[in-house]
């Protein structure tokens, strides 16, 4: 009966060598799977210089920092060309967006990104923002449920009048209050790409923080 | 949808191994419980196959399962799509 044990962790192995020998899938979705972050980590490795894969989601799958070191590992290999990642629900904090940033500074294919419902906070938007400055691929982010104070989000505002790529920017339901989301909205006087975003559920912006988001979008 | 006995996993392989026009194939939530019936629904997919999107959701994945979606990936030069979200369930 040892065989009955489910055991996703030796199935995440087997999948990441069969996908060195296959060259044609396109999509992977392995969403809401418990997955160990030693054998995540080593699925990652597998899979560098995999081209095929274009959109790969692994929401809900227990990835926290210490896998994504090894995903931007494979995200950094010249020959990935994927271009949807979905890395919502899981367990990345400040300390993954940093490395996730950094090592994506030189990726030219990702062009949608999904860190929904992550545990984001403050001192990683200072690296994204970085990030997105220089990018040019990347058009639409998803950064809704999270935890980002107004620190975060302030930092993050630095990135609006420099990117002309980024199109759709989800900031709903986080934890930033006034303080933070004015430097935002006088940022996006300046902003020159977004065409969406979402700043809906976020309880402690008040309506005078509105006036000014809307003066500014005035001005954009 | 429960599988418990052989027949029922190759005749479905069967029907997907012999029609002509299905592209894509979803497994979802069945009960693999004969230990070889999800090995023989898959078993035409090893094979030179149509079937570009494969979702295989809900199932609960053994050595057998893994191998056989092992297989499918090294062996398939057609399939573009593969979903196996939800294979491991707490509460199974």
């Amino acid at each position: 009966m040892d065989n009955m044990v489910p055991d996703l962790s030796n199935c995440i192995v087997e999948l990441g060598e069969a996908l060195k020998v296959n060259k044609k899938l396109g999509e992977l979705s392995m969403r809401n799977n418990k997955i160990k972050a030693g054998v995540y980590g080593t699925f990652f490795l597998t899979l560098c210089g995999n081209k095929s894969l274009k959109k790969l989601n692994v929401s809900k799958t227990d990835l926290n920092d210490k896998v994504v070191q090894s995903l931007v590992e494979f995200m950094q290999e010249g020959t990935t060309r994927i271009n949807d990642l979905d890395l919502s629900r899981n367990l990345i904090s400040d300390t993954g967006l940093k490395m996730l940033a950094n090592g994506f500074h030189d990726n030219k294919s990702l062009v949608r990104l999904n860190l929904e419902m992550n545990l984001l906070k403050g001192e990683g938007f200072m690296h994204l923002a970085d990030y997105l400055v220089c990018n040019k691929s990347l058009t639409w982010l998803n950064l809704s449920g999270n935890r980002i104070n107004n620190e975060g989000l302030v930092h993050l505002s630095s990135f609006l009048e420099r990117n002309e790529t980024l199109t759709h920017l989800d900031i709903s339901k986080n934890s930033f209050s006034d303080a933070g989301f004015d430097v935002f909205a006088q940022h996006m006087a300046r902003s020159a790409g977004l065409t969406h975003l979402d700043i809906s559920r976020n309880r402690d912006i008040n309506e005078v923080s509105l006036i000014t988001l809307a003066i500014a979008l005035s001005k954009n | 949808m429960m599988f418990d006995s052989d027949h029922q996993g190759r005749s479905l392989g069967q029907a997907i191994g012999m029609s002509g026009s299905l592209k894509e194939v979803a497994i979802e939530f069945v009960d693999f419980q004969h230990p070889t019936s999800f090995y023989q629904t898959c078993l035409p997919l090893m094979k030179k196959s149509r079937i570009v999107n494969l979702r295989i959701r809900g199932v609960l994945f053994t050595t057998l399962e893994s191998k056989t979606l092992q297989l499918i990936l090294m062996n398939n030069k057609q399939l573009h799509t593969l979903d196996f979200s939800e294979c491991i369930d707490d509460s199974r």
